[in-house]
């Protein structure tokens, strides 16, 4: 059916039809609605749910966790400083593979006290295993939390779904919801083989020897290359099921783009207008969005971006001493190109905080980069210079 | 043996021969906390599940791919035992598996301290899980450093001689008496009976149910190993540890009285409490004493106090039929 | 199960999922001490001079098993109803159960248990074709006879008087213990297979040399049946009698009359009995001993039945003359005396008051200071050995082993029963040709200390007034019963002390789960594999009953 839904309302609704059975959550700006909604679904039986009012969002994924290992399907959601208080719990569920699915709504991190849009929290998280999906509209918010749900339990790795604070989390979007029987046969039960069972006493999480634990460490990894698969394999049975898909990357008039844009997330759907208004003044633009990032799409990337002129990569959030994430990592995956086929990269470090990225600073960077006046590797877009010129 | 013998040797265990742990454990010889779980397993049975936070459990249940628990193991980060075994509950009653008991079994460092937060949470929520609490007195997993466990007067690691810890042991029982828990307990492995009661008792109530264990540690206590149960029966006949109970976070009732044998008795037996002066001694022997009246004070109004309006205790419903969403309507 | 040494990564699971069982970690390997299974002789059985197994005859008793109890305390004592009257009772002194409500009546259950007739008869042996001959019916004598007999062997016993018993029979009064009791006692004796000959006098009537040659093993338990010579002026006189001589008589049945005061000379059991029996025939007994009461080596409860009974004592006063007028005794002059130092009894010696002669107006004396052996039928060579204090009773002396009193000189019933039965285990390996053993295997003692008492509650008495000697010596009659009911709730309040009882104290306790229960009955064992040497259980073991030792 269609309906209008904001993007957290988005997010309890896929949580609610994909049957969800335990949620362990404690509200945060901008996440907060989705708890709300959500605690409303299960006190009046819409949702069959047990919902732990947690103290502390470490709480939340270590109750998150402990369900999990049960073989029940689990959820939380968070954001920003409720993110970076679960950073332990984080590599925990992803050591202990756990396909437990969480909405992080991106927001800045104190002090100073930001509530406002920025990809900080979910980008120092990037190390912890979990998969990180980047989210543009509301409908693709339901439709990444559902398809994540049947990732990560065939993968058994946790997964993580952005959505821009207050850009996305609070504005309404008309979309489609699908019948609940449509769900239902899509989610594979849950099966975690590993998982607490009264039959099969095991203990789980026991101390590793040297001798032992990079096995466990490299499955994991091994787990997020079959990852990348999986993710379009689903996507496609997504597709066939209600006509939508998304892919690992989003290509925007990308076939004979010379000059292109990568960014995620609310930005990237306003890099559309901005490419459509260069494609009219004859500047061969594209737009790449990054959407899953973890795991790595390197090779699409790099066929992708391969012999491209000019690539600008969009970051809203920096890696303090070391420009933004994407920025660096897609770099580095293009080094596995000759030589030859390197674009020229571009860094921009922009709306951290909440600052607004206009479809006028969009453009501005763009142009800036055909026109070769984008001398810096990155650049810190719309702040105060420095006094003194180093 | 021969029952009749049973009433003249009244301290003969009556103790189930159900055994839920194997040998070859890695704890300390004389580890009075395995021995705690050595007992609980045998009250609670093989369909439990343990919720293990980082302790010395942890470590002595011995390292992957080996177990010495016979009962499914869930370890967990250190300060999350509450909240995890409260998940597990969640987890197991969402696919219809109620008649599994889930407990808690964490160190004083993991219920005292850092799991300290995720303890008082559970409770408040009233998670239907058992939380024991074996209290070594210290961080003893990693190498004897002080915890808020730790009674005052203390050798540990981090009180060094010069500078014993000065603050008295946190009172965990009283905090979660507070919260109105519906049943909290102190138990000690010399009272294995007690404890077993114990176990019982809190499993048929529903809700969170804490008991206090105390536990000796030959090593971090600096006592001989073969006394371990030695020194918990003189910690509960000087006094110092009480035995006791509190339903609904009022009622009070002792279990054991104590023969309040001179605290000296139980002291002399710990290489942690050697650096004492003599006026540290009495002191100590004088809190005992003044805890056991604030104690049988406690009894006294808990006697006199009817249950409160307030604390009937709501049980969420779980909905028969559950309501459909509107925009599941067609 | 998980894969122990994976090759592949595939084998490995995908988190750390362990449930392999700990039991190939060895973690008994780095401990220095064990702990064992060690049974310690209980006091009450390190004090008993008869060698009874106290703690495993209560066990049995406790357990309701009467028959069991009886049959195991008549497998090593042929005589509890007889000791259950006349011992010292020792090992009710040393009951450890004394500070935790008062000791065992021990005394008193083998009273009870020797009344109690045994169902079955006692399991004796197949013959072994070998034959003892036995010189002397009394307590030790009959004692390594029973026990020869029940091993399968063919044992005679010779004796001079009419009846066997010895001084059971002669020298302990029948108020003390009463003869039918002696008589039941005896008649399972004989049951037992063992051959009396009474009024046989080895040197008169049949001589040592050939018992030495019809017997593969002689065991020689005479007694002391010569009264010690009274070395007193008017000794020799009519109504100067010696006091065994005198208790034999009344025992024969004689209605002997001594009428007046009459003095008893001696502190002992003898003494006692002598006066005690004066008084039923209607004399006034005065007891006069050198020392005082303290000293008196009479058994306390009697000494405390005399005076209650009426009769009288004089302490610190020896004889020194008997005063004669004609072939009447008129009075016994005594001299006062002081206490010295410690003599080689270890009691203090007494010292004469010179001038202070005194004396005591009686009509009879009876001197009762003491027996010696009699042992003029022995070849001079073995007598002369004996004179020298060789140790016969435990070694072969060429085939001639000493019982009781000739043995040990220790004056008791119970020693005596005690030394029959090392003599009777000696004999029993000689006769199968096997070294003998120069000492019984003998359990590590116990001390109360090893008791632990923490896992101890106070069980009082079930008839306090048993310990009151009047009550203590009423019972004597054979018309006090004594009920089951009692018997086996006082066998319960035994503590077990050093007898594994099976408790499982130490399988409770242990951390390690090393200590296994056998799956068939309740045998306790030590997985030495995985112990670490901890000693919990040998600390909280009730009963001392376990012991650390070093490893290897």
């Amino acid at each position: 059916m269609r309906t209008v839904l904001k993007g957290n309302g988005a997010v309890a609704q896929a949580v609610r039809m994909a049957r969800t059975q335990v949620i362990c959550a404690y509200p945060i700006t901008p996440q907060t609605s989705i708890v709300e909604e959500l605690a409303a679904m299960v006190s009046s039986g819409q949702l069959n749910s047990r919902f732990i009012k947690v103290e502390s969002e470490h709480s939340s994924m270590a109750g998150c966790i402990g369900a999990a290992s049960t073989g029940a399907r689990t959820f939380t959601a968070t954001s920003s400083q409720g993110l970076a208080l679960m950073h332990e719990m984080l590599h925990w569920a992803a050591g202990a593979r756990l396909p437990i699915v969480m909405v992080n709504v991106n927001r800045g991190l104190g002090p100073g006290w930001s509530l406002w849009a920025d990809q900080s929290d979910s980008v120092a998280q990037r190390d912890t295993g979990w998969m990180q999906i980047y989210c543009q509209s509301c409908q693709e918010v339901f439709d990444t939390v559902i398809q994540a749900f049947e990732v990560s339990q065939r993968v058994l790795l946790p997964s993580m779904v952005m959505l821009d604070g207050f850009f996305l989390s609070h504005t309404y979007e008309d979309m489609d919801l699908p019948e609940p029987g449509l769900i239902d046969g899509f989610l594979h039960p849950l099966c975690v083989p590993h998982k607490i069972d009264i039959e099969k006493p095991a203990t789980l999480g026991s101390m590793v020897a040297p001798d032992r634990y990079m096995e466990f460490r490299k499955k994991i990894d091994l787990a997020h290359q079959q990852a990348l698969g999986v993710w379009t394999e689903v996507d496609n049975q997504w597709s066939a099921l209600t006509g939508r898909s998304y892919g690992l990357l989003d290509e925007y008039r990308m076939q004979d783009a010379e000059l292109v844009l990568v960014a995620t997330a609310t930005p990237a759907s306003t890099a559309r207008v901005v490419v459509d208004d260069l494609r009219e003044r004859a500047i061969p633009a594209g737009l790449l969005r990054l959407r899953v990032f973890r795991p790595f799409p390197a090779a699409a990337l790099c066929n992708a971006l391969g012999n491209r002129k000019k690539v600008v990569v969009l970051d809203r959030s920096c890696s303090y001493g070391h420009h933004g994430a994407f920025h660096q990592e897609i770099k580095s995956a293009l080094y596995e190109l000759p030589a030859s086929a390197h674009p020229e990269v571009r860094g921009i470090i922009a709306g951290l905080g909440g600052r607004d990225i206009t479809a006028e600073d969009l453009e501005e960077m763009l142009l800036r980069a055909w026109q070769n006046k984008l001398s810096e590797t990155v650049t810190w877009w719309n702040t105060l210079p420095e006094a003194v010129v180093r | 043996m021969h029952p009749e013998q049973a009433d003249f040797d009244p301290r003969n265990l009556h103790l189930s021969e159900q055994e839920l742990m194997y040998t070859g454990h890695l704890a300390c010889p004389g580890c009075g906390a395995t021995l705690g779980l050595r007992l609980a397993l045998k009250v609670l049975g093989p369909k439990t599940v343990l919720v293990l936070p980082a302790c010395c459990m942890a470590v002595t249940n011995g390292p992957y791919p080996y177990s010495a628990l016979q009962v499914p193991v869930l370890q967990v980060a250190f300060e999350t035992a509450a909240i995890s075994a409260a998940g597990v509950r969640a987890g197991l009653d969402a696919q219809g598996q109620k008649d599994v008991n889930v407990v808690a079994w964490a160190g004083d460092g993991g219920t005292f301290d850092i799991g300290f937060g995720a303890l008082s949470a559970a409770v408040e929520r009233n998670d239907n899980i058992l939380y024991v609490c074996y209290d070594n007195e210290a961080y003893m997993n990693t190498g004897i450093q002080r915890s808020s466990a730790t009674p005052y007067g203390a050798w540990t690691m981090t009180t060094p001689a010069g500078g014993l810890k000065a603050e008295p042991k946190k009172n965990i029982v009283e905090i979660l008496a507070a919260h109105g828990i519906p049943y909290a307990a102190t138990a000690s492995i010399a009272f294995p009976e007690d404890f077993s009661r114990k176990i019982r008792k809190a499993m048929s109530i529903p809700g969170t149910k804490f008991i206090h264990l105390w536990v000796s540690c030959p090593t971090g206590h600096k006592s001989e190993e073969r006394y371990s149960i030695k020194i918990a029966r003189l910690g509960v006949e000087t006094g110092v540890f009480p035995l006791y109970e509190v339903e609904q976070g009022f009622q009070y009732r002792i279990n054991h009285e104590p023969a309040f044998l001179e605290i000296k008795k139980y002291l002399e037996l710990q290489g942690r409490f050697r650096h004492l002066s003599e006026e540290q001694v009495n002191a100590i022997q004088r809190n005992v004493e003044w805890e056991w009246k604030r104690l049988r004070a406690k009894v006294a109004s808990g006697n006199e106090l009817a249950m409160p309006a307030s604390k009937t205790v709501m049980v969420p419903e779980e909905s028969a039929s559950p309501r459909t969403h509107p925009f599941d309507k067609v | 199960m998980v894969e122990l040494e994976p090759k592949v990564l595939e084998e490995v699971p995908g988190t750390s999922y362990s449930d392999h069982p700990t039991l190939p970690m060895r973690t008994g390997t780095w401990k220095y001490l064990q702990p064992r299974y060690e049974d310690k002789l209980p006091p009450c059985s390190n004090a008993c001079p008869a060698g009874n197994d106290i703690s495993k005859i209560l066990a049995l008793l406790s357990s309701g098993d009467l028959e069991g109890a009886v049959q195991w305390l008549r497998a090593g004592n042929p005589f509890p109803a007889t000791l259950g009257r006349v011992c010292a009772h020792f090992c009710e002194r040393s009951c450890n159960r004394d500070s935790l409500g008062g000791a065992l009546a021990i005394h008193g259950l083998e009273r009870f248990l020797g009344d109690h007739s045994p169902q079955e008869s006692s399991v004796v042996q197949s013959a072994t074709g070998r034959t003892v001959g036995v010189v002397g019916a009394g307590p030790a004598g009959i004692t390594s006879a029973y026990l020869l007999a029940r091993a399968g062997h063919e044992v005679h016993v010779f004796d001079d008087k009419p009846q066997a018993g010895g001084f059971l029979r002669t020298g302990i009064p029948g108020f003390r213990l009463p003869k039918d009791i002696l008589d039941k006692e005896l008649a399972l004796v004989e049951t037992a297979g063992v051959h009396f000959h009474q009024n046989t006098r080895v040197g008169r009537d049949i001589d040592f040399e050939e018992l030495q040659n019809r017997f593969d093993a002689v065991i020689v338990a005479a007694g002391f049946h010569a009264s010690r010579p009274l070395n007193v002026p008017g000794s020799g006189q009519t109504h100067v009698y010696h006091g065994i001589d005198l208790l034999e008589r009344l025992a024969a049945g004689e209605k002997l009359r001594i009428p007046g005061t009459v003095a008893v000379l001696g502190g002992g059991n003898t003494a006692i009995d002598v006066a005690r029996s004066l008084l039923r025939i209607g004399s006034t007994p005065v007891i006069v001993y050198r020392r005082t009461e303290v000293e008196m080596p009479a058994i306390s409860a009697e000494i405390e039945e005399a005076k209650a009974e009426g009769v009288a004592f004089h302490f610190l006063a020896a004889p020194s003359r008997i005063v004669q007028d004609g072939d009447r005794i008129v009075a016994l002059e005594c001299q006062k005396m002081r206490l010295g130092e410690p003599d080689a009894s270890g009691r203090r010696a007494p010292v004469p008051l010179f001038g202070s002669e005194f004396c005591l107006p009686v009509s009879a004396v009876v001197a009762a200071i003491g027996e010696i052996a009699d042992l003029g039928f022995l070849p001079d060579n073995l007598r002369n050995d004996w004179l020298r204090g060789q140790k016969m009773f435990k070694e072969d002396f060429r085939g001639v082993f000493l019982a009781g009193d000739v043995a040990t000189s220790r004056g008791t019933v119970a020693a005596a029963v005690g030394s029959g039965r090392q003599v009777a285990a000696a004999v029993d390996r000689y006769l199968r040709g096997e070294q003998p053993l120069i000492e019984n295997p003998v359990l590590t003692s116990l001390w109360p200390r090893a008791l632990n008492y923490d896992q101890m509650a106070e069980a009082e008495s079930l008839n306090p007034a048993y310990f009151v000697p009047k009550v203590r010596c009423q019972v004597h009659g054979s018309s006090q019963k004594t009920s089951v009911k009692w018997a086996v709730g006082e066998a319960r309040r035994c503590l077990g002390c050093g007898t594994c009882n099976n408790c499982l104290n130490c399988y409770h306790w242990c951390p390690d789960v090393a200590i296994q229960i056998a799956s068939a009955g309740s045998a306790l064992g030590i997985d030495l594999e995985h112990c670490k040497g901890c000693g919990i259980c040998v600390e909280e073991c009730p009963r001392g009953a376990m012991s650390m030792v070093e490893v290897g």
